[in-house]
């Protein structure tokens, strides 16, 4: 597995900077431990199975810098995180907050890796919606224990 | 002293709300809008004292809703929160007149150490 974007497009030169495991698990740990309070392993582990994944959250980056970033996670995940972050019970909240929650993850680690390139780009809204059990090959694709459920973050450069 | 809260997510003004409150303003009136086209009505009917906005919004961006703002003539205090904290977008902020620019994810302490200045 590639250790770092750059390195999947080593002809790129408008890659100056690169996005690797380690951002990524940075900005991940910020977002869930430091903000939200919920207990994150920012250690990745391997990923292997997919399958336990069922909805999704995209955000793409374009300009000087192409990207695209995806959350998977299990349904029930997605209402822990979201009932952390409106401070109720998943069971109180709806398909759409839920998917909002998410879609929010989504938006703050996308919009972190803008800021860490810093070139010219611009950042998509969220979109969110059942995972349909495949990413592309060349995504650098990291697994995390977020909360003793495995949270799943790709990052594919264009 | 009324704070507007900007954001198309209803889970981050939640967000917001509640590190808002554990960084010592829960005293203060907190107000939504979804959007900027609802923020920029709400700034004319609530008169709020602050306005904090997320930067990447549907229909109008936060930074068209400062411009609105400014052009109107507002001089309503205003701070983007933003997880897109670089230097392209600190200095189209401080360019249309943001008094400051938080980064997302932020903590209690973070929110405390750009706000206090900021509410006192």
């Amino acid at each position: 597995m590639p250790l770092s974007a750059i390195d999947q497009q080593p002809g790129n030169e408008t890659s100056t900077l690169c996005i690797g495991p380690e951002e990524v698990s940075r900005m991940a740990n910020d977002l869930f431990s430091a903000m939200l309070g919920m207990p994150f392993n920012p250690e990745p582990q391997e990923s292997t199975d997919l399958s336990s994944r069922e909805v999704q959250a995209t955000i793409r980056i374009s300009g000087d810098w192409d990207a695209e970033f995806h959350v998977l996670a299990s349904y029930e995940l997605a209402g822990h995180i979201a009932a952390d972050m409106f401070g109720t019970s998943a069971s109180e909240l709806s398909k759409d907050e839920i998917l909002d929650a998410l879609g929010e993850i989504v938006n703050v680690i996308g919009g972190n890796a803008k800021g860490i390139v810093d070139q010219d780009c611009n950042l998509s809204l969220p979109c969110v919606g059942r995972f349909l059990g495949e990413l592309p090959a060349s995504a650098l694709t990291l697994d995390f224990d977020l909360d003793g459920r495995q949270l799943t973050i790709a990052m594919l450069e264009k | 002293m009324r704070i507007l809260i900007v954001d198309h997510s209803k889970a981050m003004r939640m967000v917001v709300r509640r590190t808002l409150e554990q960084a010592g303003f829960g005293d203060y009136e907190m107000i939504e809008a979804s959007s900027g086209v609802e923020a920029f009505s709400m700034i004319n009917s609530e008169s709020p004292d602050l306005v904090l906005s997320d930067w990447n919004m549907p229909q109008m961006k936060g930074i068209q809703l400062l411009e609105k703002v400014r052009k109107s003539g507002s001089k309503v205090r205003f701070g983007f929160i933003t997880s897109q904290s670089n230097s392209v977008t600190a200095r189209t902020a401080t360019e249309t007149g943001a008094d400051f620019l938080l980064t997302k994810p932020f903590t209690v302490d973070s929110m405390r150490a750009v706000l206090g200045p900021v509410l006192v």
